[in-house]
């Protein structure tokens, strides 16, 4: 398996790589799963969704991906009614969010080992508290901050 | 020539490694000839083995092929196509019995921006209103709280609740899932 592209997050004014996917959930206790289309290895679920937390609230502010059928998929397709943002009630679980320089690349999911990782515990869409797990200091002060994917493969988009 | 060669080699080993199974299991006594009870004790163990060597041997250097089969891939197979173990609230996941008029009270969800219908369950009001659609008067409805090991092997935290009907777990909601550490 490849290592798949983050969700985003905007937190405290900064755009930020998320590495969990809590629309998941929703999609599991909701029994209603969009027919995404995965335009390449590195982002098999097939959409990328853009977070932000808000006084202490997680919300779903956007979507991107394109269905099997071709349509684009947006917030109001999965939230009728909701244009601009979602409030998460649905998720309980724990934020990761990498930061810091690389320590060691792993192609699969979201195993790369980063300085440092801010995990913030959400209980019902509502952050509870938040912590730092310091995995340690790179060697290599050349290396780009920040997640990212090494290597990848796109699927080719049929011709009409 | 070779390949005949390389085919009853395989049977050799295979031969092999069934006399090391067959050393280690017990045999069942059975009735034998009155010819046979005038054959010394350790004669008749001798002539047993012999025999049961050589007719496995035969045997063994002409099926070889199938029990490796039956060794390795056909447990395999079995890996791969195991069934998937289904969630299922059991009695031991029961927490309390509630109406639904305090479930509902309880499960309002309310946001300062407005990004949640004002309803129980919020976005998932319409899979609650399914859920609760054919619950008669008789019906107890419980919560649960149970870990459940995912399909990719994580340990979950599953909570939601229950309909009882005549004492039998009918149909459940899911209200909540949290990884365990």
């Amino acid at each position: 398996m490849t290592a798949q592209f983050s969700e985003k997050l905007t937190y405290q004014g900064e755009q930020l790589a998320l590495c969990t996917e809590p629309l998941v959930d929703y999609f599991v206790l909701s029994n209603k799963r969009p027919d995404f289309k995965s335009p390449s290895t590195a982002l098999w679920r097939g959409y990328v969704g853009s977070w932000e937390i808000i006084g202490d609230r997680l919300y779903l502010i956007a979507i991107d991906g394109v269905l099997k059928n071709g349509s684009e998929i947006t917030l109001e397709s999965i939230f009728p009614g909701y244009r601009e943002r979602v409030f998460s009630h649905w998720y309980s679980g724990t934020l990761r969010i990498p930061q810091g320089q690389l320590l060691q690349y792993v192609h699969m999911g979201y195993g790369s080992k980063y300085e440092q990782d801010l995990m913030i515990n959400i209980k019902k869409g509502v952050v509870c508290s938040k912590r730092i797990n310091h995995n340690g200091i790179s060697d290599n002060k050349g290396i780009t901050r920040g997640y990212g994917v090494g290597a990848f493969t796109l699927f080719s988009k049929k011709q009409d | 020539m070779m390949y005949a060669a390389t085919y009853f080699a395989f049977g050799l080993i295979t031969y092999v490694f069934a006399l090391n199974i067959r050393d280690k299991t017990t045999t069942q006594e059975v009735e034998t000839p009155e010819w046979w009870d005038t054959i010394d004790t350790q004669q008749k163990k001798g002539i047993k083995n012999i025999l049961g060597d050589i007719s496995a041997a035969l045997f063994l250097h002409l099926i070889w092929p199938l029990i490796i089969y039956w060794m390795v891939f056909d447990r395999i197979n079995a890996f791969y196509t195991k069934e998937e173990i289904k969630f299922e609230v059991l009695s031991k996941h029961l927490i309390e019995q509630l109406n639904i008029d305090f479930i509902e009270h309880q499960e309002m969800v309310h946001d300062p921006l407005n990004a949640v219908p004002a309803l129980p369950f919020g976005h998932l009001n319409s899979n609650w209103l399914k859920f609760k659609k054919n619950i008669t008067k008789k019906d107890k409805l419980w919560s649960f709280s149970t870990d459940w090991m995912s399909e990719w092997g994580y340990k979950e935290n599953y909570r939601g609740y229950v309909i009882i009907q005549s004492g039998k777990i009918g149909r459940y909601f899911l209200t909540e899932i949290k990884n365990v550490k």
